[in-house]
């Protein structure tokens, strides 16, 4: 449950710079923020699901030496999906997550186009906070 | 804390030395693009690049340099071999983003009403924007043989290409220390139908004239006359290159902590060249450029076959490549009597008129450097310089630089209103959405002749010719 002085939703908000941009996220708990990072992602590339597209399900899995770095680890998959099975995933279950280790699983449709390119999440101004008011992160992409 | 910065030489200024800083940082601009710079987080970036071990000499910004990860973008640094460190994030994810120049021999006048169908048939010749697939898949096979092999593989066995054109790609379209077991499968199955692909972003294909010579003896010697059609290409290794340096940063992150290196920045992860890691890079990287350069070189053969179905018996509209240049790269170079390892990271290799590697044609001239300004503003045809040597490890700037973001200049300028000044200047433009458009907007870059003006004052390049659109294919 969320703690009552903390983000009651997961949220994110986007900030642009010349060539990066970074998502700085909130949530109750670390795999809502997790499942928000995806959804943040998907927010930027965007693309027109196919008519007709089944749903799309992935059971993802990814590991990292530590918290930081399993969310960039976690964002370059969906980036790597995205682009290489023409897939826009927009609905996140984070099953099991550790500092070191998520599973998850990713829903989407495919899409002709995917609207804006991501090249990479990156290790620059990485941050993951988890306090009594929930968990906060940044994240910066390449794009 | 703000970073002091004096004048030390034309166009030349230098962050006062702070701690931690194993050597100078220093940039290159006038006033006004002092004030860019100083308007977003890349002195800042370039000071932390000082710090990595095995530096030598500075590290230097181009008068187009803009905020980044890790590196900013228009920066360069040399380290030391053996034993300097090669980062990833001194190259970036488009590893040998770069660009080409082909030029016919038709004037504006010649081509008359045929621009726009032309235009259009390059559009369709090429697919454009983000993760589109190609017409030219390859097998794991002939994938590892691109990237090991560069364009002579595909002159060879595609018959992609006219056989001169290796001669006139920067080290001859093929890095020697690629290996393609270096590069991961993942990076592979992202590149597999992406070879003779636009991409996304500031990508495109114009064609173009040009507009003023600067150096008319230069310009002979290039092939270059005013009104000349040409064609400019800007792309680069696409999804291959964009998840090598993904998998090779991890590497690296975990490499930095074993080799005790202690970074500023954790996207500046490095190891020494002379490491399984650093090699493993480096290898990997080489493969990269070599898969941008023959993206480069199928992109081309795609707009040499659209020339000839469109304008059939015309004569001169047979495209000769001028030059094709990287600027994402790390290189292994001499400079004095000492080996670097010298990252460009948005920033273009400019070797003067003595340098050896450099085509036979243009020795005592020097080598083309190819700066594409913004969509629908001019780009430049520079020659290096023997002084950019001692300047700036032989580089210069790679473009006008960006400005402000996506976001910003699409709040500011409107696609379709931008779509129709185009139009209204002669330009025909193929771009599949107004957002798109707007996003790469004039407005949104620097001004491409003010930095040229930099590196031309600096001694960094010479002006040789400018060139400005006609038709504009945008990913």
């Amino acid at each position: 449950m969320a703690p009552s002085s903390g983000p009651s939703r997961a949220r994110h908000v986007i900030e642009e710079h010349t060539g990066e941009l970074a998502i700085r996220l909130e949530a109750p708990t670390l795999p809502a923020l997790f499942e928000e990072a995806g959804r943040a992602l998907s927010g930027r590339m965007r693309g027109r699901a196919l008519r007709g597209a089944p749903r799309a399900e992935l059971g993802i899995a990814v590991s990292a030496p530590d918290r930081e770095a399993l969310l960039v680890e976690w964002l370059n998959e969906l980036v790597f999906r995205a682009e290489t099975e023409h897939v826009l995933f927009t609905d996140f279950r984070v099953e099991r997550l550790s500092d070191r280790e998520l599973s998850a699983t990713a829903l989407g449709r495919r899409v002709g186009r995917l609207r804006n390119p991501v090249k990479a999440a990156t290790l620059h101004g990485l941050s993951v906070a988890e306090g009594a008011r929930g968990a906060a992160a940044t994240v910066i992409l390449d794009v | 804390m703000e970073l002091v910065l004096r004048s030390v030489g034309p166009f030349l200024h230098e962050v006062e030395r702070g701690p931690g800083m194993r050597v100078p940082a220093r940039v290159f601009a006038d006033d006004a693009l002092l004030e860019h710079i100083r308007g977003d987080l890349s002195l800042r970036q370039l000071v932390n690049v000082t710090t990595l071990p095995g530096i030598t000499g500075a590290a230097l910004g181009m008068p187009d340099m803009h905020q980044g990860y890790g590196f900013p973008v228009g920066g360069v640094a040399g380290t030391l071999l053996p034993d300097g460190v090669v980062s990833p994030g001194g190259i970036g994810f488009d590893i040998n983003c770069g660009v080409r120049l082909l030029v016919s021999r038709m004037s504006r006048d010649d081509l008359g009403p045929a621009l726009e169908p032309l235009v259009h048939e390059i559009s369709r010749s090429i697919p454009a924007g983000y993760g589109r697939s190609g017409r030219l898949s390859l097998t794991r096979q002939e994938m590892d043989r691109v990237l090991e092999e560069g364009c002579p593989y595909l002159l060879r066995e595609h018959g992609l290409g006219h056989p001169e054109d290796l001669e006139y790609i920067e080290s001859g379209g093929a890095l020697p220390g690629a290996d393609a077991g270096q590069v991961s499968e993942r990076a592979k199955q992202r590149g597999e139908d992406q070879l003779g692909t636009l991409g996304g972003g500031n990508h495109f294909v114009e064609v173009q004239v040009v507009e003023a010579v600067h150096d008319e003896e230069a310009a002979r010697r290039l092939g270059l006359f005013p009104g000349q059609v040409a064609v400019l290409i800007h792309t680069g290794s696409r999804g291959l290159g964009h998840q090598v340096c993904t998998d090779q940063v991890r590497t690296m992150d975990h490499a930095a902590r074993k080799y005790g290196i202690q970074l500023p920045d954790r996207q500046l992860a490095c190891a020494p060249l002379s490491s399984p890691e650093g090699r493993s890079y480096f290898a990997a990287m080489c493969a990269a450029a070599n898969f941008g350069w023959c993206n480069r070189q199928v992109i081309a053969q795609r707009v040499r076959e659209a020339f000839r179905r469109m304008l059939p018996g015309r004569p001169g509209t047979e495209l000769r490549l001028v030059y094709d240049v990287a600027h994402n790269t790390a290189k292994i170079e001499r400079h004095g009597n000492r080996d670097l390892c010298v990252h460009r990271k948005g920033a273009t290799r400019a070797f003067g008129p003595s340098a050896a590697d450099i085509p036979k044609a243009y020795r005592g001239l020097g080598q083309p450097v190819l700066i594409p300004g913004s969509m629908g503003t001019a780009s430049w045809v520079l020659l290096g310089t023997d002084e950019a040597e001692a300047l700036s490890l032989a580089s210069t700037c790679h473009g006008a630089g960006r400005a402000m973001s996506r976001g910003a200049a699409k709040r500011m300028v409107a696609g379709h209103v931008l779509r129709k000044e185009l139009l209204a200047r002669g330009i025909v433009v193929r771009c599949p959405s107004n957002l798109e458009l707007a996003e790469e907007a004039p407005a949104a870059y620097k001004d491409v002749d003010r930095v040229v003006d930099v590196v031309h004052g600096a001694r960094l390049a010479r002006k040789v010719a400018r060139l400005v659109p006609i038709g504009v294919v945008k990913g």
